[in-house]
């Protein structure tokens, strides 16, 4: 194997460690939100709530621009990973 | 609805904007133009009523889009849509450059299409067009070489540096074909297919949409508006004959939907002058009347032998009948105003 190879192979597998440390934290979100939307459930209110969808979208562009990515595609990530914990909340009996 | 910011508006203005509207839950795309940018809403537009938005800071104006389709229409976006094609950044669909896409209708064998590619780009051709899997109207007819012809496909890229478009025509294939092409192209009669629109729209690839034989512009529009819903933007536009009364050609290309499609829309529009005719010697003036009327692109039909051709030989033009159309297409073109995009090594 070449150098080049060697250092291909070395920076996949730091991209397999941040994969690994993403969804640990993707999962981690989710189990926030379940606890969340029993909270909701108990006080009557419900799982729906845009404006603090829209709040988190605001956010994920303002930390995404800070970080150096395109906002638009923070926000793209954002709408997934909302849906993603709407879906759980909603799941949970 | 369409809001439109004040020139020399902040990034924190537009996030506030924006998350005034998502609060109401609606979505937003922002579009950056030279000089505006533009907040595309999406969703229930009767709740925006209750807020005025035109109060905000850095908000020009507010307009409803009383179009069916919101993403596709041209208020949508602050420019024309480019759209990049492959890794080579200058290859692009739409802008002042008109951009040839040309190859066989299927790809037959490796000599044939190593043959066509080689002397289509060598006439000015950026993008090499090849079908793999093939919709017949007869079952019986010759229906594609598969698998085959898409890792051909892939070998005539790396060969010539030409991108590949290549049609899909099932939602099984779309990642199998988005692995070797470049541009997946959806074909006429599949252009309702809303089950693969959707399965397109979440492939980050361009598709080509071309326009169902019976269908309005309006449908067109709409049929992109899926692709662009999943979050695919990159989508251009065939005009490609529609089925009239007239026999004397295969389709009646619409010239009239090239202008209008301009107005209602950014995105490229390219126009498909060979299955239109049907015959390939009206290909050239069907070829030029597009270019006339403001196509962004064109994709022709060329085979190195049209008589020996497997599908679409009638309409086939031979590679020296190719270099005399592209030396016309530069011709109309720079009347049009429009340049010819041509490879590195061909630029003058």
């Amino acid at each position: 194997m070449t150098d080049g190879g060697a250092e291909l192979e070395s920076l996949r597998r730091e991209i397999e460690r941040v994969d690994r440390e993403i969804l640990t934290s993707v999962a981690e979100r989710v189990r926030l939100a379940r606890r969340i939307g029993a909270l909701k459930r108990d006080g009557r209110r419900g799982t729906l709530d845009t404006e603090r969808e829209a709040a988190v979208l605001r956010r994920a562009a303002e930390l995404g621009r800070e970080a150096g990515l395109d906002p638009e595609d923070a926000r793209e990530i954002y709408w997934t990973l909302i849906g993603v914990c709407r879906r759980a909340q909603l799941a949970e009996p | 609805m369409i809001i439109v910011t004040k020139p020399g508006t902040s990034e924190t203005e537009l996030d506030h904007i924006r998350e005034r509207v998502e609060t109401l839950g609606m979505r937003t795309h922002v579009s950056r133009g030279e000089r505006r940018v533009v907040i595309g809403c999406i969703g229930d537009e009767s709740v925006l009523r209750e807020v005025s938005l035109l109060s905000l800071p850095g908000v020009e104006s507010v307009t409803p889009v009383l179009k069916p389709y919101k993403l596709a229409a041209r208020e949508f976006a602050a420019d024309r849509t480019e759209v990049r094609i492959g890794d080579a950044a200058d290859t692009r669909i739409g802008g002042r450059d008109l951009t040839v896409i040309a190859g066989p209708c299927s790809v037959e064998g490796e000599a044939m299409l190593r043959e066509s590619a080689r002397r289509v780009k060598a006439a000015g051709a950026r993008l090499l067009r090849g079908g793999a899997f093939k919709p017949r109207t007869s079952p019986y007819a010759f229906r594609g070489l598969g698998d085959e012809a898409l890792r051909l496909l892939a070998a005539a890229r790396t060969e010539t540096g030409l991108p590949v478009v290549t049609e899909v025509m099932d939602t099984r294939q779309v990642d199998r074909v988005a692995e070797h092409a470049d541009v997946l192209q959806v074909g006429a009669r599949n252009m309702q297919n809303f089950a693969l629109l959707s399965e397109l729209g979440r492939v980050r690839r361009p598709v080509l949409l071309k326009r169902g034989l019976s269908s309005t512009v309006q449908e067109l529009l709409m049929a992109a508006e899926y692709v662009m819903e999943q979050g695919n933007r990159d989508v251009i536009l065939c005009e490609r004959g529609i089925r009239t009364f007239e026999t004397a050609t295969r389709n009646t290309l619409d010239v009239g939907a090239i202008p209008v499609l301009r107005r209602e829309t950014h995105l490229p529009v390219v126009v498909d002058p060979s299955h239109a005719a049907g015959r390939a010697d009206l290909v050239a003036p069907l070829a030029f009347a597009a270019v006339a009327a403001g196509a962004d692109g064109l994709m022709v039909e060329v085979h190195p032998d049209p008589e020996t051709a497997r599908s679409d030989g009638d309409q086939s033009l031979d590679p020296d009948a190719f270099d005399r159309l592209m030396d016309g297409v530069r011709t109309f073109a720079a009347a049009a105003g429009r340049t010819v995009a041509a490879p590195a090594e061909f630029a003058a």
